[in-house]
């Protein structure tokens, strides 16, 4: 069970700077598969190599919001793989022990795929010369040869070999460190309300995506958004008895709203002691209590009636 | 006060279009999806939505590209539904389309062939990349020689040529090994996409770097920000006295100006003052009404903008301010990555959701238009041949003169070199054609002076907004009737030829504020 769970990436330096915690990321195309069919997309950031000259088609890595990593990580979806710096020292350990080893794999890697490269080309350049009607074993040219293995295709993999290397030795599932790491997450890039948001929504099989550019936290999707429009902007969670809700705001996010055909939501959590919990840190041994709120939030949306 | 004005929400930096018969023909596939310069904000956020809808683009249309027409065409986004109705239709089309994404994901290969492959060399400790044999043609926009005649990659430039696949990156399996042997082949490890990730030190950095690689993929020159860059001010040893007595002097006038606008407040709304002067025609009276409106004095000319700069270098303010961090010019063929022209623009990067970061204050924006220093475009439209060359400074020396002395080195060469004409040529080709003196006061009032571009980060998905200081107060917006008759004698006429309803509102300029 453990094997099959989607591997993210957190890079840490240092655990107590919180400016070095690097947001989570996927390398791995299968783990993208399988986030998909959660309905966690995610926003690919990388160069597509072969149309380098675009920003439509992206590759990975995949980048994650907070929210989304801290969900797949209570359902038990996924796991934290933290790489910790300082990146100098951890790489040459990794090298001064397994560094050979390393070399050989990678080296054997690549020979492997030089072989299969050659074969093909050979076998294609047979094809050619048997369509033209030569015989193709007469044709043995060392110059042919040559020109073949100058052209052998040399490879740069999504994945890492070396660092897989930094978690042996390890416990595989760490409770505390898991947590820890969260609301380090939470701490630096959103705040648990805004989890409990996303939360709610997702249980309602919404499909959500990073909303800045309409003025929101997210954006809602219905289904995958490969194929469906998506129909809400949701705003940061509000303090639901505490804040104010500014009516320029709420103009604005409704007439927006209006022009990209999408709903203005606003939410908050109903949860009296929230502002007494919201700073305290979650144990992930009791996931329940986090899980169970669901059912605490509750949201407001707002639309420009165009009335008269 | 510092007016900041325009804040144009840009979905992205225009792509300025490039010789070459494909690649204009993909800018237009592009710049037909930006084209949003002209209209109102609701067309804007409309736009954008188009935009939101590329995060879910059809990847079947670009699954099919293969190698040699890739540079072509870019698809254009597929159909979408409103939402699922659990229809087998829709679960077929769903499954079509992951398939057609992953499939085109895992078919990239990313590299190059052994015979034109480039080492990249990452060197931890410099946090930079060596490259063993430099050659290809990022060589005229990227990476510097040192004294030994090593070329070094930063690493925003490692990693976007890494991930585009025209260097192959690599770190040394042992350091210590004796260094004739330190570069053999034996030596070096390959790595993989994810490990370049990983040696990211801050978040920042790594978002300063996805909006760098966002720019570069549309074709800019984007270089970081140094201090020793081509600058607009001459003056790097600064004259004490001179500042001295125009610190002086400017705090004088400043004072007069203050009181003289509430001396003026003071008479105006004197009953006595109409028994002074009488209003005989509207102009008149909005002249005077003018002079209530307070606003913020902005650098209008090189002049002003080098005074300006001449204050905030002598009163260098203490405190932690957001520094710009890139330099970004259009694509253009005789960038040199010496002696830099001005860029075109410049760009502050900032993560919206990075609970540490926050976006620019007040006291932010005025410390970063003082830092300005690109080829303020403002200044083209006030004289159409301005020459930047002659007023930007390298080291304190003229770029035109500094070009003249690398091109007497170069005498060797036959070709007489063509430069700064090409770069005029551009400027004239973007200059929109009307230039009457309304169309000229709509764009002062639309696009304001100094102006910089702040990518907003969020997750991934980068937006740009356009920033820039505004002056609304002293620019006359109100319909003047030409005193001359015979200007009054056509108008009078065209009147006429109008249908009658057309009274009061016909002229375009009659708008006020």
């Amino acid at each position: 069970m453990s094997e099959s769970k989607i591997c993210i990436k957190l890079v840490v330096h240092d655990l107590n700077d919180p400016e070095s915690v690097i947001c989570p990321m996927i390398f791995n195309l299968d783990d993208m598969v399988k986030l998909r069919r959660l309905g966690v997309c995610g926003i690919l950031a990388g160069t597509l190599p072969f149309a380098a000259q675009q920003n439509i088609f992206l590759t990975i890595p995949l980048k994650l919001m907070v929210e989304e990593t801290i969900w797949l990580v209570l359902n038990g979806y996924a796991e934290l793989q933290l790489i910790q710096g300082p990146m100098t020292s951890l790489m040459t350990n990794i090298l001064e022990t397994k560094g050979d080893e390393l070399f050989k794999l990678a080296r054997d890697k690549l020979l492997r795929s030089f072989d299969l490269q050659r074969q093909y080309k050979k076998e294609q350049h047979a094809l050619k010369l048997q369509k033209l009607g030569i015989d193709p074993a007469r044709d043995n040219s060392s110059a042919n040869n040559k020109l073949i293995e100058s052209s052998l295709f040399v490879e740069t993999p999504n994945d890492s070999l070396t660092l897989q290397y930094c978690h042996q030795g390890k416990s595989p599932i760490d409770p505390t460190l898991d947590s820890m790491l969260l609301n380090l997450l939470i701490s630096n890039y959103s705040n648990w309300n805004n989890y409990l948001l996303y939360q709610s929504l997702k249980s309602q099989n919404y499909v959500m995506s990073p909303g800045g550019r309409f003025g929101g936290l997210f954006i809602a999707y219905p289904g995958d958004p490969l194929r469906y429009h998506s129909h809400l902007t949701i705003d940061n969670a509000l303090d639901y008895y505490n804040d104010p809700i500014d009516f320029i705001s709420l103009t604005s996010g409704a007439r927006l709203g209006t022009a990209v055909k999408k709903l203005w939501v606003i939410g908050g959590v109903k949860d009296e002691n929230s502002s007494t919990n919201k700073a305290n840190d979650i144990q992930l041994n009791q996931p329940e209590t986090l899980l169970t709120k669901r059912n605490d939030t509750s949201f407001f949306s707002i639309e420009w009636a165009g009335f008269g | 006060m510092a007016d900041v004005g325009n804040i144009t929400g840009k979905k992205s930096v225009k792509k300025p279009s490039k010789k070459s018969r494909n690649k204009t023909h993909k800018d237009n596939n592009i710049t037909n999806e930006l084209s949003n310069d002209n209209d109102d904000l609701i067309q804007q956020a409309a736009d954008s939505d188009l935009e939101d809808d590329a995060l879910g683009q059809d990847w079947s249309e670009i699954a099919k590209l293969n190698k040699k027409n890739a540079q072509l065409i870019i698809p254009k986004r597929g159909e979408k539904d409103y939402e699922p109705d659990g229809t087998n239709i829709q679960e077929l089309l769903l499954y079509r389309a992951r398939e057609a994404m992953f499939d085109a994901l895992s078919n990239s290969a990313r590299g190059g062939i052994v015979k034109n492959e480039v080492k990249a060399v990452y060197i931890p400790n410099k946090h930079s990349a060596l490259v063993l044999n430099p050659k290809g043609t990022f060589l005229q926009t990227m990476g510097n020689v040192d004294n030994d005649d090593n070329f070094w990659l930063n690493f925003n430039e490692f990693l976007y040529l890494a991930e585009r696949g025209t260097v192959i990156p690599y770190c040394l399996k042992l350091t210590s090994t004796s260094t004739d042997k330190l570069y053999e082949d034996d030596n070096l490890l390959p790595l993989g996409i994810e490990d370049i990730y990983a040696f990211f030190k801050t978040q920042h950095e790594m978002d300063q770097f996805s909006v760098f690689a966002h720019l570069k993929r549309l074709g800019f020159v984007v270089n970081r920000i140094s201090a020793k860059d081509t600058t607009y001010y001459s003056n790097l040893k600064q004259n004490f006295l001179k500042s001295a007595t125009h610190s002086v002097f400017k705090q004088i006038t400043s004072l007069f100006i203050s009181q003289k606008t509430n001396m003026f407040n003071a008479l105006f709304y004197n009953p006595l003052h109409f028994k002074f002067i009488k209003y005989t025609s509207t102009p008149q009276i909005y002249r005077k009404l003018k002079h209530l409106i307070p606003h913020a004095w902005v650098p209008k000319n090189l002049y002003q903008l080098q005074d300006s700069k001449r204050e905030f270098i002598n009163q260098k303010s203490k405190g932690n301010f957001l520094e710009l961090t890139y330099n970004v010019w259009k694509p253009q063929t005789n960038y040199k990555k010496k002696n830099t022209n001005l860029p075109d623009y410049q760009v502050l990067v900032y993560n919206k959701n990075d609970n540490k970061q926050h976006f620019p204050t007040n006291d932010d924006l005025k410390h970063i238009f003082a830092s300005l220093n690109y080829k303020f475009e403002f200044l083209d439209e006030v004289d159409d041949e301005f020459e930047w060359d002659k007023h930007s400074y390298i080291n304190g020396v003229s770029r035109s003169v500094v070009l003249k002395q690398t091109q007497k080195k170069k005498t060797n060469l036959s070709k007489p070199n063509i430069q700064s004409k090409p770069v005029k040529n551009q400027s004239k080709k973007f200059r929109p054609p009307s230039t009457t003196s309304h169309a000229k006061q709509m764009r002062r009032l639309k696009n304001g002076y100094r102006s910089f571009l702040l990518a907003v980060m969020d997750n991934g998905i980068i937006s740009f907004l356009k920033i820039s200081e505004a002056d609304l107060g002293s620019e006359d917006v109100w319909y003047v009737p030409t005193t001359q008759s015979k200007i009054k004698k056509t108008q009078y006429q065209y009147k006429k030829r109008q249908s009658p309803k057309s009274n009061t509102t016909t002229d375009g300029t009659g708008k006020l504020v």
